[in-house]
């Protein structure tokens, strides 16, 4: 169990993220947790949990959330957004944050760019490897081997 | 000087033959009004009457026999004229001092009740299974014939149950009816439509077959008075409920068979549909999914506190249903104790589905000129009482006003009656 210090929270971070584009509906989450039993980054990854970073930011932990490397670790594939039961948007709520913390200087403005980088190239992995897998099924091994051995380190 | 609208109300047309619809009509029947009650199907019942009793050791309240009581006593009522498989469709201002003339179109019911001795030969020789008996704690064995799905309907000859019946009851003869009545008084108790949990395509209803709505689990407590599993019939060890199945979603701005208000009875009709599969198995688990247990009434306290006791409530919205080997179901949510994505297995998955406006209740809004909720039922709410309808003697009673359970639609319906009875 984690303690949270009331000092130690901003009230007005939860007002922050809904005036942002995207952010909107953020007060809405009644913690169901079907975003995070959806995404497909939690079902890998244990620390990240969308309901979660939602909790945290209604509950005000503006540093934790904004420094975490946790919000950027999301995919943007909808899957949140389509099962929420409240339309939370939580896909939009990350871009929020993303941005937020580009602002505040959390991290550097070319972060947003790199991360775009990032995700096309798993993308051109994925296609790689599917493309391998319809035509030559040896060669397809071979690459997805290698694949670990890199994801490993 | 007598004005038009303190002429005393005689003569009151009910709309729909559900609990609501035969309050209204028995108490106004005994008062010594005439009731012309209209039902859209061949036989009166409704909801209601094809759901079973939950009683475990004590019973549970969940006032399934009171329905049936009071729809029978309906059928039983003096002046009170049924008109089964009849509609409204039309409504203008009446004259020789009547409030309103309605126009009535009764179909022929084929099936004639005051001949038919319920022998169910009819049903057995049916080629495509559209005679059958429904309801039978209310109208005995007498079948009735599903119009849609029957040969005829379809420019077929078939005339197999017509000769198969010993007394003549099946007339297919009979023509469609229009009728022309003055009356001073309308009640709208049309009802509801329960949630379809079909378009919620994740959730495997129609597909996997160990998952069933409550409405399901509820048609087999009432026809075999247990609750079994539809792909072996044997006795679910391990039971999941999964509330707000439908109700309570922001997707209903895009997606419009999703509702987004609270439909209030789900909570306790599956915690009582709980006790009762736990009553007649005590080894069976149940998990209850739900987001918040909504619910109230004096005895609602006591009666969570001692379901904790025997069952595990799970915070959480499942996202996913997928068929497990030999008949299970698994379901996919996030395990807010750790925090992490879970799947759990479970032998029977009772998705507790919610209540919808009925299909037809705008165009009957239209036809009476009454005001439509955002959410599709019908009147105003104010912020006590009965809806309210701007139209005089037009009164709104049941679950087309709300969404409610079995007592507070019987309150809703006697409390119409006193009104109409203030003005007879």
């Amino acid at each position: 169990m984690e303690t949270i210090l009331c000092k130690d929270l901003d009230p007005k971070f939860k007002f922050d993220v809904a005036a942002y584009p995207g952010g909107e509906n953020i007060k809405l989450c009644y913690a169901c947790g079907t975003c995070t039993a959806a995404c497909p980054v939690a079902g890998i990854d244990e620390e990240f949990n969308p309901r979660k970073i939602i909790r945290q930011v209604l509950l005000g932990m503006r540093q934790q959330v904004l420094k975490s490397p946790l919000i950027w670790r999301c995919i943007q594939c909808y899957a949140c957004y389509a099962t929420c039961p409240q339309n939370v948007k939580f896909r939009d709520i990350i871009q929020a944050l993303r941005a937020m913390a580009v602002k505040e200087g959390h991290v550097d403005a070319d972060r947003l760019k790199d991360v775009k980088e990032v995700n096309s190239l798993a993308v051109k992995i994925q296609q790689n490897l599917i493309n391998k897998l319809v035509t030559d099924k040896a060669a397809y091994a071979a690459q997805k081997k290698r694949f670990e051995e890199v994801n490993a380190n | 000087m007598t004005t038009k609208s303190n002429k005393p109300i005689r003569c009151v047309l009910v709309l729909g033959g559900g609990i609501a619809g035969a309050t209204v009509a028995e108490r106004l029947g005994r008062a010594g009004l005439d009731v012309q009650w209209v039902e859209k199907e061949p036989v009166i019942g409704g909801q209601a009457a094809a759901m079973g009793c939950k009683a475990a050791d004590v019973c549970l309240r969940c006032h399934v026999c009171v329905a049936t009581d009071r729809l029978k006593a309906a059928l039983h009522a003096p002046r009170v004229r049924l008109n089964t498989r009849s509609k409204l469709v039309a409504l203008v201002p009446g004259n020789n001092g009547a409030a309103y003339r309605v126009t009535l179109r009764t179909e022929p019911n084929i099936i004639r009740r005051e001949r038919c001795i319920g022998c169910g030969l009819c049903v057995a020789v049916c080629p495509e299974h559209c005679i059958s008996v429904k309801y039978p704690a209310l109208h005995g064995g007498v079948p009735v014939l599903d119009l849609p799905l029957c040969r005829r309907t379809r420019d077929k000859a078939c005339d197999r149950c017509a000769k198969a019946c010993p007394v003549q009851a099946i007339d297919w003869k009979e023509p469609t009816q229009n009728r022309e009545l003055d009356v001073d008084a309308v009640v709208v108790a049309t009802g509801h439509e329960p949630f379809h949990p079909g378009p919620m395509g994740t959730f495997g209803y129609g597909v996997i077959p160990n998952v069933i709505s409550g409405l399901d689990a509820e048609h087999q407590l009432a026809g075999q008075h247990r609750i079994t599993r539809l792909s072996d019939g044997s006795a679910p060890r391990r039971v999941a409920f999964i509330q707000c199945v439908g109700s309570r979603s922001e997707h209903a701005h895009r997606r419009p068979e999703d509702t987004n208000y609270c439909s209030t009875v789900c909570c306790a009709y599956a915690l009582r549909m709980a006790r009762r599969i736990q009553h007649d198995a005590p080894d069976t688990s149940v998990t209850v999914f739900y987001m918040d247990i909504q619910n109230f009434g004096k005895d609602f306290e006591s009666f969570f506190a001692a379901c904790q006791k025997t069952m595990t409530f799970v915070r959480a919205r499942p996202v996913e249903i997928v068929a497990g080997s030999e008949g299970a179901v698994v379901i996919a949510y996030e395990d807010q104790e750790k925090g992490a994505v879970n799947k759990a297995e479970f032998d029977l998955v009772i998705l507790s589905i919610g209540i919808r406006p009925a299909p037809a209740a705008r165009a009957l809004a239209d036809c009476l000129r009454l005001a439509v909720d955002q959410e599709g039922f019908l009147g105003i709410k104010g912020t006590a009482g009965l809806p309210q309808t701007h139209c005089r003697n037009i009164f709104v009673a049941g679950t087309c006003g709300n969404p409610q359970d079995i007592a507070a639609t019987i309150g809703q319906a006697e409390a119409v009656c006193a009104e109409i009875l203030k003005q007879a």
